[in-house]
């Protein structure tokens, strides 16, 4: 059964290569490298896994674990980086109102669709909680990533670019914000346990903060030393919440809050982190595929739907309130394929599931998610290059 | 103030694995601690003990004997083990470093100077631990028929010419030495590494041979599967090169992930042919920097970001080495020591000389090869895997003993007289 949907993901990207070569406009052959860029990992994993030759053992995944640990907790940390009291103040209270309702509007519908997709997927009652919950937090965040694909059209304004980068960022924040708020109950059992465990994970990640902040004011100019001191902070993080049963992603998050709020030389710590941005969104990918479960109905029919429903949310939420309230216009236009595509956090949390959860189902909702990941990019891409030619 | 925090950091991450144990969890093994506590730890230890001749890297190995199974046991050997393929990748990584370090446009009259001090450095430290080895025989290694342990020979001597690549790369990344020299020194340890990996293709066919008793394996054979598997590894690394060249015209920001798939690839498939992936992985460097339009500055992208891989590697190795040694060996590791540092500088001297080097270069030049570190164990460890035991284990602990002083002393060495050229060049 599984092959039926296999055989789809080979000859997509083949296709896509030759096309590469036939396409002379750059533009369009910038577009289909970028499908073909995000493909490939995730066909990769799915090749070296157990649907593949399965190379991809559990002996391999341990010792391998400490580069998984470190692509979750990078997205974390590198969200913190630009997350600093100062760079949330610059935006104005409009704007910060609008990513704040938006975020939570999209969380709690798509929590609803979560789980009654997954009720109608005949998923057991556990699986459905727990997954709706992470398929909910997967979809909330808006990408950043799509504005960089406007640039080369007409529809581009510098000033809208910042203002649609600002609601993802604020959503993405506010997303692992909710991630790390909810991801103790999995490991507690009673409410006071829950705080603790949350209590610890924030004390952690603060104190690791103003460590590594201390440091790295010390350090002043060694682009070098900063890279080595972020990365081992990102390990030590990542490892204490392998260990307890914490979340990665959340500790880095405010990690890297801390630091760029102490941090004199905030530009550079980011500069030194940006080359690694897009190999951890390919290593993540990679992963999935590796993991990957396909499902007959979840696959095909359930995350178009949520996609589907996702888009339509996000539309609803910024033609009504968007335009009006932070851009103080009508109009809505180039903004409606950027909505379409999924944040770097959609295959993040799939991995966090992976981790956290060996089971069948979760295979399953991760793989769904990486390929929804892709999918979302692939349809935003095609509807810019099509308005591009209207 | 760092050093103190440090302390502290490594406490905290003492009691946590503490607490993990006490509370039973099923993770409390985690090596992305022990890599964190690595990266920052030997990073300092390294900056607190450079000066002007000791180099950063002697930090990092002091560092990882104090935290290893010998010491104070914050990693201990399973946490080793379970960091692998970590140091699996960063040997791969620094390999494929070493070969995009090479312009072969560049300095042509020297590199055809190479071939010849690398095969003789390989030729003179045989016979010289062939004398020594005769020498020691009857005391040490003596068969049970009386016949000379020609394996023991040609093990040790290997052993002995191989050199840490990995060294050089790291202290001229410190020291930044004049680009001829800094080229030379990197050159020819790749090329004498290479030479002494040729001996160890095929699961050490080579070695079999001369074990073997009923005479399975003829003369032939093992010439034909040691070029085979020479041939093999080179043909592969250059279809890795070129893919790479490819790759590296398409992408720019994601290339680093193609390289870290090849890795895991070749972890998970061929990592028992070591010599033969290591062999490849060069040769693939080699053929992005010099094919490929973008090849120059994206290994000097990767040289820039590669500290944090010298610091896990050196640390890794430091805290990896068993240094149980009987003392009745200590001679026989002491004049090896010292026949080790005569055959490889008197070489390199002579032939330099020979070229019209003049005699301070050549002699500063000559003491570039002392350090040895990853690729020795490896190939040390490489026998050792074998169900029969070919080399005796006091004779794995005196090369282990070998190896670890050429760590420590090696490096030093190299950036004294690093500095000894920059010096003589500036007046």
């Amino acid at each position: 059964m599984e092959s039926i949907f296999i055989w789809p993901l080979i000859i997509t990207p083949i296709l896509l290569l030759l096309r590469i070569f036939l396409v002379r406009s750059i533009v369009s052959r910038g577009i289909y490298n970028e499908i073909l860029i995000l493909t490939i990992p995730f066909l990769c994993g799915i090749f070296l896994g157990s649907k593949g030759i399965g190379l991809f053992t559990d002996h391999l995944n341990i010792r391998i674990s400490p580069f998984i640990l470190f692509a979750l907790g990078f997205q974390g940390l590198y969200w913190g980086l630009f997350s600093s009291l100062k760079d949330i103040q610059v935006f104005n209270k409009n704007l910060r109102r609008f990513a704040a309702l938006h975020t939570f509007f999209i969380f709690t519908f798509m929590l609803a669709a979560g789980f009654n997709l997954l009720y109608f997927a005949g998923f057991y009652a556990w699986e459905v909680l727990i997954g709706g919950i992470f398929i909910a937090l997967s979809l909330t965040q808006v990408s950043s990533a799509s504005i960089r694909f406007l640039e080369k059209t007409q529809n581009y304004s510098y000033s809208f670019a910042i203002l649609f980068k600002a609601i993802s960022g604020m959503s993405g924040l506010l997303t692992i914000l909710l991630f790390g708020l909810l991801s103790p109950i999995g490991i507690s059992a009673s409410m006071p346990s829950y705080f603790i465990i949350l209590l610890m994970e924030i004390v952690v990640s603060v104190l690791m903060g103003y460590l590594v902040s201390y440091i790295l004011i010390k350090l002043r100019s060694h682009t070098e030393d900063y890279l080595i001191w972020l990365l081992g902070v990102l390990f030590l993080n990542s490892g204490f919440a392998y260990t307890f049963g914490f979340n990665p992603l959340f500790m880095n998050l405010i990690t890297g809050m801390i630091i760029s709020n102490r941090s004199e030389n905030k530009q550079k710590i980011r500069d030194t982190m940006k080359p690694l941005v897009r190999p951890v969104i390919l290593f993540l990918l990679f992963y999935l595929g590796a993991y990957t479960n396909l499902h007959p109905l979840i696959t095909p029919v359930i995350f178009p739907v949520a996609l589907l429903v996702r888009y339509i949310l996000n539309h609803w939420s910024f033609s009504r309130f968007f335009t009006k309230a932070v851009i103080e216009t009508e109009r809505i236009r180039p903004v409606l394929p950027l909505l379409m595509p999924l944040g770097v956090l959609s295959p993040t949390i799939g991995v966090y599931l992976l981790m956290v959860s060996s089971s069948t189902y979760s295979g399953i909702i991760a793989g769904s998610l990486a390929l929804a990941y892709i999918g979302s990019y692939t349809i935003m891409l095609f509807l810019m290059k099509n308005g591009g030619k209207q | 103030m760092t050093i103190a925090l440090i302390i502290l950091l490594t406490i905290a991450v003492a009691l946590s694995q503490w607490l993990a144990a006490f509370l039973n969890l099923p993770t409390a093994a985690n090596p992305a601690i022990l890599l964190g506590i690595i990266l920052i730890s030997g990073a300092v230890a390294g900056h607190t003990i450079k000066s002007k001749n000791i180099p950063t890297i002697t930090g990092f190995v002091l560092y990882g004997l104090l935290i290893g199974p010998h010491a104070l046991k914050l990693a201990g050997t399973e946490m080793i083990q379970s960091l692998d393929f970590v140091q699996f990748l960063s040997l791969f990584l620094i390999a494929f470093l070493a070969g995009g370090r090479l312009n072969l446009k560049e300095h042509k009259h020297f590199y055809s100077l190479v071939p010849f001090i690398s095969l003789g450095q390989l030729l003179f430290t045989l016979i010289l631990t062939g004398l020594v080895v005769g020498l020691f025989s009857k005391s040490l290694f003596l068969k049970a028929d009386g016949s000379f342990p020609i394996i023991i020979t040609l093990f040790t001597g290997l052993i002995l010419a191989s050199n840490s690549t990995a060294a050089i790369l790291a202290v001229s990344h410190e020291n930044q030495p004049r680009k001829k020299h800094g080229d030379f020194i990197l050159a020819t340890s790749l090329l004498t590494n290479i030479f002494v990996l040729i001996f160890f293709l095929g699961k050490a066919v080579f070695f079999r041979y001369f074990y073997q008793t009923s005479g399975n394996i003829s003369a032939m054979t093992v010439i034909l599967k040691m070029a085979i598997h020479l041939v093999t590894g080179i043909l592969t690394g250059g279809a890795l090169g070129f893919l790479f060249v490819f790759l590296l015209s398409r992408l720019r920001r994601e290339f680093l992930f193609f390289i870290i798939l090849f890795s895991i690839g070749a972890y998970v498939s061929v990592s028992f042919y070591l010599s033969e992936s290591l062999i490849a992985f060069i040769t693939a460097g080699i053929i992005l920097r010099n094919f490929s339009r973008q090849g120059n500055y994206f290994m000097k992208n990767l040289e820039s970001h590669s500290f944090p891989l010298f610091i896990v590697y050196f640390t890794i190795t430091g805290a990896g080495l068993n240094l149980f040694l009987p003392r009745e060996y200590i001679p026989f590791l002491v004049v090896l020591f010292i026949i080790r540092i005569l055959a490889l500088s008197s070489t390199t001297h002579f032939a330099l000389r020979i070229n019209g080097e003049n005699p301070g270069t050549a002699t500063n030049l000559s003491f570039s090869f002392l350090s040895q570190s990853g690729l020795t164990i490896g190939l040390l460890t490489s026998l050792s895997l074998f169900r029969e035991s070919l080399i005796p284990h006091e004779l794995y602990a005196v090369l282990i003993w070998i190896t670890f002083l050429n760590l420590l002393a090696g490096p030093p060495v190299l950036k004294y007289f690093m500095n000894k050229l920059k010096t003589a060049r500036n007046t």
